[in-house]
């Protein structure tokens, strides 16, 4: 080496490839109070071990958006950021569940990734605590987020807090029977899945086999079912 | 709960496991790293720093073979085939542990991961990489040379020392006996027989594996993904049907620029020997495994290339000098001539870092091949002049080109000027 600089090479640094990473909030009136003041909690606590997940994938940029969705959607996180700027600004709750705008939203996202240059598959992790209030829209989200060719190869998440979240719904949502739908039934369960699903599906994304991804994936529903399994009703607060 | 405790991991600090062999205590210090199969965690055995893979639930019901693997390591083979592999050195449990784990040298913190090195903010030079691929080549060589093939050789399981090109090789529970029945390894590096089912792991697929490691370590992208399946999404792609991105009898799948950017821009740089052992490993060695690049050929150009190495002295990018100067591959300035140490066929281009070995004075000789004779320094005061360093335990006689004689001292240094003639006992190399 020719002293301590940085050596002078063709072709610049390697480019790492884009992993594109979607949350989208439920921000309707039922969230008001204790569920979103946990949500915000559990959002700002994922993100120093989503990072530290990210950093020890070499080839991986992890880029970061957030929206909440209530009767309309708000972008919360607009611009695509790397996960060591990512801030969390707390929000606030009020109005519907338009579920289907969220996903429209989303699929308006992946359409402006270019296909033609590698990237990981994205992710995007639906958190609700009921059911969406824009049915036919949302049932044509669905079916477009399912039908393009971003999206269906996408990895989808869905965390239910409280009982009268749709498991069938987040299910549909998920699109497989392997990956569980996360319930949770206070802030220390929801804080907890938040932060366990970001960073499964980053494993998940950067296995080098799919049987190892698949193994990811089963790890992740044996979670689910024993978290639920051993909470008690007595600290299930939404 | 999914509890993270707060060293986060299957085991946390203080816990306690014992080492089957000897029944010895370990007791976990801290969480180091997670892998795909399992965690590592440094660790104490009876004041000794170890460190300890610990399996995940998930790999045990993948390889259920594995105990008896390590086991089989353990028994037959008490020092690794190279200093260079961290090696199992017994198998540790816990009771009432799900799983279990392994106890190895500890790595230290100077290297890094391959996958890291590459894509870190600064790229590695191109005398590390030399360095490293010599290293990584030799270590296998040497596995290979005990009867044992690798079976997983990829970017993640090989750590770099970004500055010396050191190298440490760990994962090595999945190493066997040639021609045992292996498991699957990583798609991008599983040779194209494994890929099509038609063989399992051998000698002759760890090379295949270690030809790929070496085109990502010098050139970053896959020397089968161009064009055709820029992602790598199709299997055909890795099976006996893939094209070399530079094949040079078919042009179909060349690199992508904006993608392979890389591939690109590496392959004119290199000297025509390396380029010629990676076209014919990715060319016939595709679909004849006999064909393939064997480790001496690729030491052969590893060293070389090490050998030739030349920055530029407008620019100071790293250029190799071959037959003769080449403009820089960077400002375009013409390069004038190199100094260089003749020794017999071979010629050493002195560049400060520039090395002499055992084996350039000596290729017959094994035992000394790996010590290092000498080195060549910049001058601490003029950085113009270059000098070269005695590492031997014996005194050089040195002909000046005045005729006059000089005794150089093991760790003095001469100034390298043309027409100086060295005497290293077994050779006399020629400084021109």
């Amino acid at each position: 080496m020719v002293g301590n600089s940085a050596p002078m090479l063709p072709g610049g640094p390697t480019s790492r490839l884009p992993m594109h990473f979607f949350w989208l909030l439920d921000g309707s009136s039922s969230m008001e109070g204790k569920k979103i003041q946990s949500l915000n909690f559990a959002v700002a606590e994922a993100i120093p071990p989503i990072r530290r997940t990210a950093e020890s994938v070499p080839a991986m940029r992890l880029l970061v958006r957030a929206l909440r969705f209530a009767t309309d959607v708000d972008w919360i996180v607009r611009e695509p950021t790397p996960i060591a700027e990512l801030q969390w600004q707390d929000i606030a709750a009020g109005g519907d569940t338009s579920t289907g705008k969220a996903i429209n939203a989303v699929v308006d996202e992946l359409d402006k990734i270019d296909v033609r240059h590698r990237h990981y598959s994205p992710v995007i992790v639906l958190v609700t605590d009921g059911r969406n209030t824009d049915g036919k829209l949302y049932n044509d989200a669905l079916q477009r987020l399912m039908a393009h060719p971003v999206g269906r190869k996408a990895q989808r998440y869905g965390i239910a807090i409280g009982a009268d979240a749709s498991i069938e719904e987040l299910q549909a949502f998920i699109g497989n029977d392997k990956t569980p739908v996360f319930e949770a039934r206070n802030g220390d369960m929801l804080a907890d899945f938040l932060k366990f699903v970001s960073v499964s599906s980053i494993k998940v994304s950067s296995q080098p086999s799919p049987e190892m991804a698949d193994a990811i994936i089963k790890d992740m529903a044996t979670e689910a079912r024993t978290a639920k399994e051993k909470s008690s009703p007595n600290s299930w607060v939404f | 709960m999914i509890k993270e405790n707060s060293a986060r991991g299957l085991l946390k600090p203080g816990d306690k496991l014992s080492a089957e062999f000897d029944g010895s205590p370990v007791t976990i210090k801290e969480f180091i790293a997670e892998g795909g199969q399992g965690e590592v965690y440094s660790a104490d055995r009876q004041g000794e720093p170890v460190a300890v893979k610990w399996y995940f639930k998930r790999t045990l019901e993948i390889d259920p073979n594995l105990q008896k693997r390590l086991r089989t390591i353990r028994d037959s083979y008490l020092s690794p085939p190279s200093p260079k592999y961290l090696w199992p050195r017994d198998l540790v449990f816990a009771s009432g542990a799900a799983t279990f784990g392994y106890i190895m040298p500890l790595m230290e913190k100077r290297f890094k991961s391959l996958d890291m090195a590459l894509y870190s903010d600064i790229p590695l030079g191109l005398r590390t990489r030399a360095t490293a691929g010599f290293k990584i080549v030799d270590a296998y060589q040497k596995l290979h040379a005990e009867g044992l093939c690798y079976q997983d050789v990829n970017a993640g399981n090989v750590a770099l020392d970004p500055q010396t090109g050191d190298v440490r090789i760990c994962d090595c529970d999945n190493v066997s006996v040639n021609g045992e029945p292996g498991r699957y390894a990583t798609p991008l590096f599983i040779a194209p027989e494994i890929i099509e089912g038609t063989a399992s792991a051998t000698r002759n697929t760890d090379l295949w594996s270690i030809s790929v490691l070496l085109f990502r370590l010098f050139l970053v992208d896959h020397p089968l993904l161009g064009t055709r399946d820029p992602m790598g999404n199709d299997r055909e792609s890795f099976g006996t049907n893939a094209t070399f991105i530079w094949d040079p009898r078919d042009e179909s799948n060349r690199p992508l620029p904006g993608e392979h950017d890389q591939a690109l821009a590496y392959w004119k740089l290199y000297p025509q020997l390396l380029r010629d052992y990676f076209t014919q490993a990715f060319t016939v060695g595709i679909r004849e495994p006999l064909c393939r690049v064997r480790e001496t050929e690729w030491l052969r150009a590893m060293a070389q290339l090490r050998d030739s190495i030349t920055p530029c002295s407008h620019c100071t990018a790293e250029n190799f000098y071959e037959r003769e100067a080449q403009p820089c591959w960077n400002c375009q300035e013409p390069a004038p001539k190199p100094v260089r140490l003749e020794l017999g066929a071979r010629a050493i281009v002195m560049a400060e870092g520039a090395e002499v070995y055992g084996w350039h004075l000596n290729p017959v000789n094994s035992a000394l091949a790996g010590r290092l004779i000498a080195r060549v320094v910049r001058h601490p005061a003029y950085p113009d002049r270059i000098g070269l360093e005695n590492l031997a335990p014996l005194p050089w006689r040195i002909v000046l080109p005045t005729g006059g004689e000089v005794m150089l001292d093991p760790n003095k240094r001469i100034r390298l000027e043309p027409g100086i003639r060295i005497d290293f006992g077994s050779i006399e190399g020629r400084v021109t």
